[in-house]
């Protein structure tokens, strides 16, 4: 203050845990990679740069194109800057919004079949939101499962692991 | 099952972000993850499947492995939950 510097007092005020908690997740987002204030501060990127529309990015930096390496490599995120891939998002929002409220049955040993008690899985955003009911099982038909597995077993362990690879790809 | 997933990426992204919450790229991360373990496992299984040389000098050594039996994965509990695609 001597120095003519504003100085800020930050007072935590409250109930210790979530006082806490709030402190633990402010010192998580401002040392995360994608905070602006490390990212400023640290790494000295422009502000111009950092309040960039998003839409504007795609323009800005065009796509990498990797070659095409042999072997496993990761699947690349969804370049959401693009519009086309908005839009697919959106649509797919859309689609699945009308399969709300569906009931899901158990599957074992390939046959489809009820159980008395469900899981209701709720939107946490908005828990009125039911997307579905799906059926919960019971300990028996738990036992039933594994059961089918066992019996499935000497079938999977004698596939050539090229087909059974192939069901993975 | 990856080549299946990278079809209806969005729809299960959709699923992901109405079940958990999550932003957008952050539900899109889940489902590409999800295709990365696939697909690993697969590429793992190509590997796995023949004898393991490891041979030291004056010796011939091989391992191969076998598989055991079923097993049951209890996902919620023990695994990230989070990870709900998974």
């Amino acid at each position: 203050m001597e120095r003519g510097h504003r100085v800020r007092i930050y007072t935590p005020f409250g109930e210790l845990i979530p006082g806490m908690a709030y402190l633990v997740r402010r010192l998580l987002e401002n040392t995360s990679n994608d905070s602006f204030l490390r990212q400023s501060f640290t790494e000295h990127i422009a502000v111009e740069k950092l309040l960039m529309k998003p839409s504007r990015h795609a323009a800005a930096e065009p796509p990498i194109h990797d070659p095409p390496k042999s072997g496993f490599s990761n699947e690349p995120l969804t370049d959401f800057s693009q519009e086309t891939n908005r839009t697919a998002m959106q649509e797919a929002l859309a689609l699945v919004r009308e399969q709300f409220g569906s009931e899901y049955r158990l599957i074992i040993d390939g046959k489809s079949c009820d159980s008395r008690a469900t899981l209701v899985s709720r939107n946490p955003s908005k828990r009125s939101e039911i997307i579905g009911r799906v059926a919960s099982a019971t300990a028996d038909q738990a036992s039933d499962a594994v059961d089918a597995a066992r019996r499935a077993y000497p079938m999977w362990c004698a596939t050539r692991s090229k087909p059974a690879r192939s069901i993975w790809n | 099952m990856a080549a299946e997933m990278r079809e209806r990426r969005f729809e299960l992204a959709a699923w992901v972000l109405f079940e958990t919450g999550k932003p957008w790229a952050e539900a899109d991360a889940d489902v590409a993850e999800t295709i990365d373990f696939c697909m690993y496992y697969a590429h793992e299984m190509k590997r796995l499947a023949v004898p393991q040389q490891c041979d030291f000098l004056g010796e011939e050594n091989s391992y191969a492995y076998r598989s055991r039996g079923v097993c049951v994965v209890i996902a919620r509990g023990i695994s990230r939950w989070p990870f709900w695609l998974g």
